[in-house]
């Protein structure tokens, strides 16, 4: 059986007539005995009819000048750019073809001009630390003790006291300038370097290695601090105790108000010799306690007077 | 003689051959397809002239979706640089107008909710009844024989047709307004809004039940 609701659903189609037959039929069927759904047809009609009768709106005189307007703006800003850079293309394309060319030849000149002399750069780069070495073995190493490990710290001592220009006290600044001094002597030996590029290469090739070994085995330093009333007489006390420990390389120093005793003693005695050193003063230690079990340890007592 | 002689003697080659046939079968089908092609390879002019041709249809369009003559004047211009600048990507798939109808309609949607955020900030309703001003049907084509009382008459009914329209959901809106105001098929709507036929034809079922209450609303007995 035909219900309302289905027919209602059908009847924009019936009315735009793009039913099927069958369907046709049976909506004209029940319109015939349906009021209602005749009635829903009728206002459909005239819903349509309304719809459909308004009027056209005519837009503004103005709108097609405007649109155009608009249009040929966005063009011409699009081809302006376009034609700064290449109109007339057959001027300007091969200038610039040209130019490009010009361009990179350049390029590759440079290239090749300075790429050799940045390679001997970076190679002699590796020769000042080498030569740090030896520069500084001479300096400050007694020639009865040549040891390695020595220098290794006191080279890292330098590097690290290159970057951290801190207040330092006198001694600390006399060792930063002659080191800076040898520093700076190796830089112009490095800077002949295009000269004897090749024997450095060698030597920087060789003294690599060298280098390796050495930051991998540099002694630890530690300095104390003794305060004593009699700052000569406590010196003498510390330098008679570094002797009796087997401490090697033992090097004084007198400065105002503070005697200064640098020297190299196996890490095994430290123990010993701070309890020693307890004896002659107050002692304050800087730096971190070392491994105690292997190596060597360069020990740096600075003696103050006691207030 | 072989096929492929014949071929290689003659002017154009077999796919040549095709791209013209499918040109002039494009050109008869649709009226704008020479200006479109003179537009693709960068004529304004050519562009005007389709400007011309339709302004109206998608001013009308833009009007009856959003019912404000000023929108719709924006929406119109818009839609017109939209489409020539996308217009190198018009492959002719559509005919023209159907592809500019597809661009005005979504210019009018976009620009409806925008209307629609506005007035919910500014706490007014789309649905408010539309307000013309003196002269804005001054374009209308006058019935001559119809007397200043029966215009006002009509030009009221026609303001709550207008009313009741835009009370319609905005996606009930659009299909009214190409089916039964534009006359669009639904072929042609699918391919405008990029929906199924039954979609549509669902749509505008709502759309039209819709709006015969709204008008029985508004104007008593239809």
């Amino acid at each position: 059986m035909t219900k309302c609701r289905d027919i209602k659903e059908k009847l924009p189609a019936y009315f735009e007539g793009i039913v099927n037959p069958e369907d046709k039929r049976l909506i004209g069927e029940h319109l015939l005995s349906c009021e209602k759904c005749r009635v829903a047809l009728e206002d459909l009609k005239k819903t349509q009819a309304l719809v459909h009768n308004l009027e056209e709106v005519e837009p503004p005189p103005w709108l097609t000048q405007k649109v155009m307007s608009r249009i040929r703006k966005e063009t011409e800003q699009k081809i302006g750019i376009f034609q700064k850079l290449f109109y007339p293309l057959h001027i300007k394309l091969p200038i610039e073809a040209f130019a490009t060319l010009l361009v990179v030849v350049l390029a590759l000149f440079i290239y090749r001009a300075t790429g050799p002399e940045m390679k001997a750069l970076q190679t002699a780069q590796a020769i000042p630390k080498d030569s740090v070495v030896k520069e500084y073995e001479k300096a400050v190493s007694s020639p009865s003790a040549p040891s390695t490990p020595t220098l290794k710290g006191d080279i890292s001592e330098a590097a690290r006291l290159e970057e951290k220009p801190a207040p330092a006290r006198p001694f600390e600044q006399q060792q930063i300038e002659k080191k800076r001094e040898i520093v700076k002597e190796n830089e112009s030996i490095a800077s002949q370097g295009a000269e004897i590029k090749e024997t450095r290469e060698h030597k920087a090739m060789s003294a690599t290695p060298q280098l390796k070994t050495v930051a991998s085995k540099k002694p630890h330093i530690i300095t104390i601090t003794v305060r004593a009333t009699n700052i000569a007489v406590a010196g003498k006390d510390v330098e008679d105790l570094l002797n009796k420990s087997n401490a090697q390389k033992i090097k004084c120093e007198s400065l105002e108000n503070m005697e200064v005793i640098t020297a190299e003693l196996a890490s095994q005695k430290i123990k010993e010799l701070f309890e020693k050193l307890k004896t002659i003063g107050e002692m304050k230690e800087k730096g971190t306690p070392p491994d105690l079990s292997e190596g060597n340890i360069i020990v740096r007592i600075e003696i103050v007077s006691n207030p | 003689m072989s096929f492929n002689e014949t071929t290689l003697r003659g002017t154009f080659s077999l796919a040549e051959l095709s791209n013209k046939v499918d040109d002039k079968n494009r050109s008869a089908v649709d009226d704008d397809y020479e200006f479109v092609s003179r537009c693709q390879r960068g004529d304004t002019n050519a562009f005007e002239v389709l400007v011309k041709r339709h302004q109206k249809k998608m001013f009308n369009i833009a009007y009856r979706m959003t019912g404000d003559y000023e929108e719709a004047s924006e929406i119109v211009q818009e839609a017109f640089l939209s489409a020539y600048k996308a217009i190198k990507k018009f492959r002719g798939e559509s005919k023209f107008s159907t592809w500019l109808t597809g661009i005005t309609v979504n210019h009018a949607k976009n620009r409806l909710k925008q209307i629609k955020s506005r007035s919910f900030h500014e706490g007014t309703s789309i649905d408010d009844p539309v307000e013309t001003e003196g002269g804005r049907f001054a374009y209308e084509p006058e019935a001559r024989e119809a007397t200043i009382i029966e215009q006002l008459e009509r030009k009221e009914v026609q303001e709550k047709v207008q009313k009741c329209i835009n009370s319609l959901d905005e996606e009930y809106r659009k299909v009214l307004v190409l089916r039964d105001i534009q006359g669009f098929s639904y072929e042609e709507i699918c391919d405008i809004l990029k929906i199924p036929d039954g979609t549509i034809k669902s749509r505008l079922f709502r759309a039209r039940d819709t709006l015969k209450n709204c008008l029985k609303k508004v104007l008593g007995d239809i």
